[in-house]
């Protein structure tokens, strides 16, 4: 290698070492301008959400003056409406005052009976305008107060329900009763159940004394009881306790019976004077 | 108080028999049954029992076996019926 090559060799290098630095300048560059930009279109996402707020908040605003607008003319309309029939009011209240005076000055009955008619209706006419009043004053409370009258109207219904659960449950109770009575089965199993009882009742002492009597002749019977033949059967120490007291307490019955149709002998002893 | 009867069997020998109940059943009126016990025992819970048919004479009794097989159902139905109806009736 001559020296032009290793002059030439070194230009190359330091032309070659300028380029990277100025590769790595613009890529620095480059990378500032990135950040900036991703900077940039984050505060630009700020932004815009700060935008929507106040476009929304400004809706609202909106909204909520277009509402108050709408509400006020309403109850400028109600004021009205309100301030017309208070002069209406006043108007028939007026001409009630003067059939009043005309009526003092009237001599015959049936002339004042038609200016009574005449106040009455002018009576009828202003309770009605009172009631519209009233109406409106409810109206201008709703808009005044809207909450106040939601909860009113709600506490209203509710106990309208639960008026209207209290008199199903009333009516219910009612058809329960009702159905009580007039069920035939139960009217009728009563008596039925009397009658029943009754002709067991009878059956069962006609069975008995049939049967004690039965039993009596047998044990009086002097000549012999033949068996002839007989059927076993097995029944349960239960039943045969329960027929044994039975036929005992029968006995017992009919001895308490016989001695208290006996006559009674009373030993009549003499004073024993001492 | 004794439901207790002297009977003769057809061998001669006298046995004393516990007199239970004397009924009558539905279908066969007229007609007399008597339920008795010799006093035999088959288990804890159960004992021995006898249903003959009681059939009077002028002057004395005799107990015969049911041999119609209709009437010994009719007859165990019977005193199935009153013995229940007797509890019932027993406990009202």
């Amino acid at each position: 290698m001559n020296n032009s090559d290793k002059v030439y060799q070194a230009l190359l290098k330091q032309s070659l070492d300028t380029i990277a630095k100025q590769i790595q300048q613009l890529s620095q560059k480059k990378k500032g301008l990135i950040d900036l930009a991703s900077k940039t279109e984050t505060e630009i996402e700020g932004l815009k959400l700060q935008y929507n707020e106040i476009v929304t908040t400004l809706k609202s605003y909106q909204e909520r003056i277009a509402l108050s607008e709408r509400k006020e003319k309403k109850l400028d309309k109600l004021d009205e409406k309100s301030d017309k029939i208070m002069k209406q009011q006043e108007e028939h209240e007026k001409q009630i005052e003067k059939l009043k005076e005309v009526k003092e000055n009237l001599q015959t009955s049936s002339a004042k009976r038609k200016i009574n008619k005449k106040i009455e209706k002018q009576q009828e006419i202003i309770k009605n305008l009172q009631k519209k009043q009233v109406r409106i004053d409810l109206r201008q409370k709703a808009i005044i107060l809207p909450k106040f009258t939601k909860k009113n109207k709600r506490e209203k219904l509710i106990a309208q329900q639960q008026a209207k659960v209290n008199l199903t449950a009333a009516k219910a109770q009612d058809n329960k009763e009702l159905q009580k009575m007039l069920d035939p089965e139960n009217k009728m199993t009563d008596g039925l159940k009397a009658i029943v009882y009754d002709i067991k009742g009878a059956f069962y002492k006609k069975s008995l004394e049939h049967s004690e009597a039965v039993l009596e002749t047998m044990k009086n019977q002097t000549t012999n009881i033949a068996v002839r033949g007989a059927n076993a059967i097995t029944i349960t120490k239960n039943i045969a306790q329960f027929l044994r007291e039975k036929r005992e307490k029968s006995q017992a019955k009919k001895m308490a019976q016989e001695q208290s149709t006996q006559p009674k002998v009373v030993l009549q002893v003499p004073a024993v004077r001492k | 108080m004794d439901n207790k009867i002297k009977v003769v069997t057809p061998d001669n020998q006298t046995l004393e028999i516990e007199v239970l109940d004397i009924f009558n059943v539905t279908g066969y009126e007229g007609k007399d049954y008597i339920l008795y016990s010799l006093g035999e025992q088959i288990d804890n819970e159960h004992e021995q029992a006898y249903i003959s048919i009681l059939e009077k004479s002028e002057n004395d009794y005799n107990l015969t076996e049911i041999k119609d097989a209709q009437e010994w159902d009719a007859v165990q139905k019977a005193i199935a019926e009153d013995i229940k109806m007797e509890q019932e009736a027993s406990n009202e």
